[in-house]
């Protein structure tokens, strides 16, 4: 447990020195949620409500499903899956390092979001702050799971950025963030209901119960965590 | 003395292509084993089997005591410090911190050093010194000075001699036949998958009955000359000089490099 904490600490580490963690987990949702939110604020001041969550919800698909399969391929592509194997350290070690560091910056990321909206834009806080944030830890999680079957399954690194954006481009425009998902067709919205950005919206947002959103959440977690570990017992 | 490896048939196949063919080998302790071959012969797929890194489809392979690797083609993180490199596998070897493993082998430098912002040369003395983490009793080295300047060179083969001093196994795979030479007291050479031969450089020599190399420096310029009775062959050559009234500036005697043998033995098996 101890050696796996110390990676943690050191995958967040070197996050923070890699610029590709910083663009993507910090700068780019940052700059996103600055400029979008005074967009949307100025074309549908009725979003003022929701705009915390639907900032939140963008920030994590991007930094989960853009900023982390890269340093997975690094890991499990590239010769430090054999150093690895050289120093006894299991295939679980990188994925879960790495989904775990990246947990901890998406949800800095978020507490960023969630502080400065109320100064910058004039919204008001979550009402339930820990429920709010526990919502967010749970999508988070979904969304690393499908950032680390990316990382992990993508034969070809250099093909990994293009299925990510394959992945988040449909996560935020059918997910009822950027406009409700009512307007869309039927066949979209259902297909919108194949990432979690979707369920995580409308739970947030109070739409639905508890079951009827968590519950595709985890099928999709579950589903995730199978296809990284049958992954990595091939690269085994 | 007892050996450190045993191999017994050792098999080893990709597809149809047979890498490894019913192998054995035995090394000793305290002793550099340098294994040579050519290009696709089987050595880093032979290390990889020993290192456990790669299955094999039959045989025995027997190892006592630690062991260390030095992959050939290895890498880390590209933002990993030296020193956590260190803790990092240190850690999962549960041997505990190794802060001093960097010190014992002179990279202090590299405690605070980016990893992609390292040199080739210390790139490999760091994975060097992470195959030295727990101080193994036998350590793997797969083309250990590829990529290093004169001075790295230099450096890592003193810190080699260094290893064989305090009692540590080496297995050294390499193509440098320089590097074999000067390090090793026994080696292998493979070729395709089979072992050519296996024993001391000078057993080599005489197996492939390798000239002597008579290399003279007179007024007249640099003379070479091939012998395989070398008594014989410098009392015709200094009664020539002579006869000439030549003066001899310079003699120099050798058995031939290894580099030579190798070639020989080569061509006979080519043949």
């Amino acid at each position: 447990m101890r050696r796996f904490f110390y990676g943690i600490i050191l995958q967040w580490k070197m996050d923070l020195r890699s610029k590709n963690m910083l663009i993507t987990c910090y700068l780019v949702p940052l700059l996103f949620f600055v400029l979008v939110g005074e967009i949307f604020l100025s074309v549908m001041p009725w979003t003022k409500e929701t705009l915390i969550p639907t900032m939140t919800i963008m920030g994590v698909c991007m930094g989960a499903v853009i900023g982390m399969p890269p340093s997975l391929g690094e890991i499990y592509r590239t010769d430090i899956r054999k150093m690895y194997k050289a120093g006894q350290i299991p295939m679980s070690y990188g994925v879960l390092s790495s989904a775990a560091a990246s947990l901890i910056h998406l949800m800095i990321l978020s507490g960023i979001i969630c502080l400065s909206a109320p100064v910058i834009f004039d919204v008001s806080l979550p009402e339930h702050l820990a429920e709010y944030f526990g919502k967010v830890i749970v999508f988070a999680a979904v969304s690393l799971s499908i950032g680390a079957a990316i990382g992990c399954g993508i034969l070809d690194q250099a093909k990994i950025p293009m299925v990510s954006q394959m992945v988040f481009l449909p996560s935020i425009m059918l997910s009822g963030i950027m406009f409700p998902a009512g307007y869309l067709p039927k066949t979209l919205r259902m297909a919108g209901g194949l990432f979690p950005a979707s369920w995580a919206y409308r739970w947030i947002t109070g739409e639905g119960s508890f079951m009827e959103n968590f519950l595709p959440m985890c099928l999709i977690f579950a589903v995730m965590c199978v296809l990284c570990a049958w992954r990595l017992r091939s690269l085994k | 003395m007892n050996p450190v490896v045993t191999i017994k048939d050792l098999d080893k196949q990709y597809g149809n292509h047979k890498v490894l063919n019913r192998l054995n080998l035995q090394i000793y302790q305290g002793e550099i084993f340098g294994i040579l071959g050519m290009n696709g012969a089987g050595k880093t797929t032979l290390l990889e089997c020993m290192e456990g890194l790669r299955d094999y489809d039959s045989g025995i392979i027997e190892i006592q005591g630690t062991i260390g690797i030095q992959l050939q083609s290895a890498s880390l993180p590209s933002y990993i410090k030296g020193k956590e490199a260190v803790s990092l596998i240190a850690g999962w070897r549960k041997i505990g911190k190794d802060n001093e493993i960097l010190r014992e082998m002179g990279i202090c430098e590299l405690e605070e050093k980016i990893y992609h912002e390292m040199s080739t040369g210390q790139k490999r003395r760091l994975h060097l010194a992470l195959a030295l983490i727990g101080n193994p009793d036998l350590i793997f080295l797969d083309e250990p000075a590829a990529g290093l300047d004169v001075e790295g060179q230099i450096l890592l083969h003193q810190q080699i001699r260094q290893l064989k001093q305090r009692g540590k196994t080496i297995l050294l795979a390499s193509h440098d036949m320089r590097e074999v030479e000067d390090l090793c007291d026994r080696i292998m050479v493979l070729y395709q998958g089979n072992v050519l031969f296996c024993g001391t450089v000078e057993e080599l020599s005489r197996k492939t009955g390798a000239c002597y190399q008579i290399q003279i420096t007179t007024a007249e310029g640099i003379k070479k000359y091939e012998a395989k009775d070398i008594e014989g062959s410098v009392l015709k050559i200094l009664e020539d000089c002579k006869k000439r009234q030549l003066k001899i500036q310079d003699m120099q005697i050798s058995r031939g490099s290894l580099e030579q043998h190798f070639m020989e033995l080569m061509k006979g098996e080519e043949k």
